[in-house]
């Protein structure tokens, strides 16, 4: 659906204003993409690439199977007809109603009277909004705002939807009705979602896969439980966790724990088997979109350690012993 | 100090046959060149706003030209901008004096004050709307005008209240030069013959005009202002 493929992106030609630095992704039909990062990374600037509001140096983007770097400016509108976007502060016309700012793409398309007042009502009532038809955006509320900028974004019927840090100005209960909302759309109409965030709650709920920007390039990028597991050194700098302290003639093990994994009693198996003393340093089971998984970590004596890790290999479980080298390898 | 003399003054016998002429003449000179004024404003705001560093077809040249013509007709004088143009004004109108051939120069010197008045309220709006518009595939045209203008519409409102008012005081002005209308009538008849009454009397019938001209401007916004406002 989206293929980018060594993409750069400098603002004038100096080395240092470069953006984007040889990106890379591919973002399948019907995927829910996250793309995170800290701010000024050049996320957003990353999306604005995907429907041609920015341009880029060099490199590839392949989007519906259009080449976007060689469209002209009319071919660009008609392409990004397919592509919706929504924004963090929802970029609502505040004197229009829901009702106008809704069938404002349909106008600009010149869509009849009949088809716009169907086709917003449909979305309207899709995004439990069909009461505040008339109502202006200062009299709705963040999370409702960001309703109608979701159902302006889709009168189009676009098969991808971009969003740039679409819930990072909303309170947590009403983020996680919009990202209700957006996966259940995403079901519904087989839409591809590209979200932009810098929040780590946001791409645990909601995406499949997901990809790591800092500096302006990639630094991991896969299934969101393959880069939890991995424990890469790009996320744990995003989410800024402390090393783990390795005690005392103990070795410690980190042993992942996949969703498939999670019903069976893995680790009071181990210790009635082997009868090695453990101790739990850390752990946490994450719960995702569909998904729980997570890293344990374990520390046992150090004579203990190839017994534990072939038991757990054996039973086709990922366990590594940790140290701090272990942190720094990437996946990609 | 003021001193209205009730039983010399010819305020009462003038109101009719010279006063009363002369608040039409003030009220069409100021009409008809704000209008002329919106047209060409609109479209000298319209131009600067597209061609603007970050507008939505940058073009430095025509930005920089078209801003040095702006802002060098609005360092004239509306009185000194009458005299200087007068031959263009004759070549339009056919003379250079009366009240048709003031409106020429007002105009002249109220489109720039208009355009830049529109082009400021229209840099106001959330530069993210432009984003989303252009996201769904509006045109520049489309986005002018159904994006900026309705957005920036009770801005632009209060600008050209203020513009009118500004503009007011300039039709009198121009009457010293031989546009006639209230600004000659308070000179000539007031001013230069010591009858005070009737000079303060046409103050008084300005101010009037300001109120309303103000109210209306007021009425105006309110009603734009409305749309979206949650404190109705």
């Amino acid at each position: 659906m989206i293929q980018v493929q060594n993409l750069y992106k400098s603002y004038g030609s100096a080395e240092q204003n470069m953006v984007l630095k040889d990106i890379s992704l591919d973002i399948q039909k019907g995927d829910i993409f996250g793309i995170i990062g800290q701010s000024g990374v050049g996320k957003s600037t990353l999306l604005r690439c995907i429907n041609g509001l920015e341009g880029f140096d060099r490199g590839r983007l392949m989007v519906n199977g259009q080449d976007v770097f060689r469209l002209s400016d009319d071919t660009l509108r008609h392409f990004r007809k397919n592509i919706g976007m929504i924004f963090q502060n929802f970029a609502l016309l505040s004197r229009k109603t829901v009702f106008e700012n809704v069938v404002l793409p349909m106008q600009c398309w010149e869509y009849s009277k009949s088809r716009k007042n169907s086709i917003a009502k449909e979305l309207l009532s899709l995004v439990g909004l069909e009461d505040k038809i008339h109502a202006y955006p200062n009299e709705l509320s963040g999370g409702q705002k960001q309703r109608v900028a979701i159902a302006r974004a889709l009168t189009l019927e676009p098969k991808i939807l971009l969003c740039d840090e679409a819930t990072s100005s909303l309170d947590p209960g009403m983020t996680q009705s919009i990202l209700d909302l957006l996966r259940s759309i995403n079901k519904k109409l087989g839409l591809t979602i590209v979200f932009v965030t810098h929040e780590m709650d946001v791409i645990k709920f909601i995406c499949d896969k997901m990809a790591i920007i800092a500096g302006g390039k990639i630094e991991v990028s896969g299934s969101v439980e393959s880069v939890f597991l991995q424990e890469p050194k790009a996320l744990i700098e995003l989410v800024g966790q402390r090393p783990i302290e390795i005690p005392q003639g103990k070795a410690v093990i980190r042993l992942s724990v996949k969703n498939e994994n999670i019903a069976v009693p893995f680790l009071y198996e181990m210790a009635g088997e082997l009868k090695v003393p453990f101790s739990i340093l850390s752990a946490g089971i994450e719960r995702t979109n569909r998904k729980r998984f997570g890293n344990i970590f374990l520390a046992v004596p150090e004579n203990d350690l190839q017994k534990v890790l072939t038991f757990f290999n054996d039973r086709m479980m990922t366990c590594v012993q940790y140290n701090d080298s272990t942190a720094e390898r990437s996946i990609c | 100090m003021i001193h209205l003399d009730f039983a010399t003054t010819r305020l009462f016998e003038y109101m009719p046959k010279i006063i009363l002429p002369a608040v039409g003449a003030t009220v069409r000179m100021l009409f008809f060149s704000m209008i002329l004024g919106l047209i060409i404003g609109i479209l000298v705001a319209i131009i600067l706003v597209l061609t603007s560093p970050h507008g939505l077809k940058p073009n430095p040249k025509v930005y920089k030209v078209l801003g040095f013509v702006v802002n060098m007709i609005r360092a004239f004088p509306v009185i000194i901008l009458i005299v200087a143009i007068s031959p263009l004004t004759r070549a339009i109108v056919g003379t250079s004096i009366g009240e048709k051939a003031a409106i020429v120069p007002l105009t002249l010197s109220a489109f720039p004050v208009i355009a830049r008045y529109i082009e400021a309220s229209i840099l106001e709006v959330d530069s993210n709307l432009i984003l989303a518009a252009r996201s769904f595939g509006a045109s520049d045209w489309q986005i002018i005008f159904r994006v900026l203008f309705p957005e920036a519409m009770p801005s632009i409102v209060s600008g050209l209240t203020t513009t009118t008012i500004l503009f007011l005081g300039a039709t009198t002005l121009a009457g010293a030069v031989g546009a006639g209308g209230l600004g000659a009538v308070a000179l000539t008849y007031g001013y230069q013959r010591f009858d005070d009454a009737m000079m303060y009397a046409i103050v008084l019938i300005l101010f009037v005009m300001v109120l309303v001209i103000q109210g209306g401007g007021e009425f105006i916004y309110r009603k734009q202002k409305e749309k979206g406002d949650v404190s109705k």
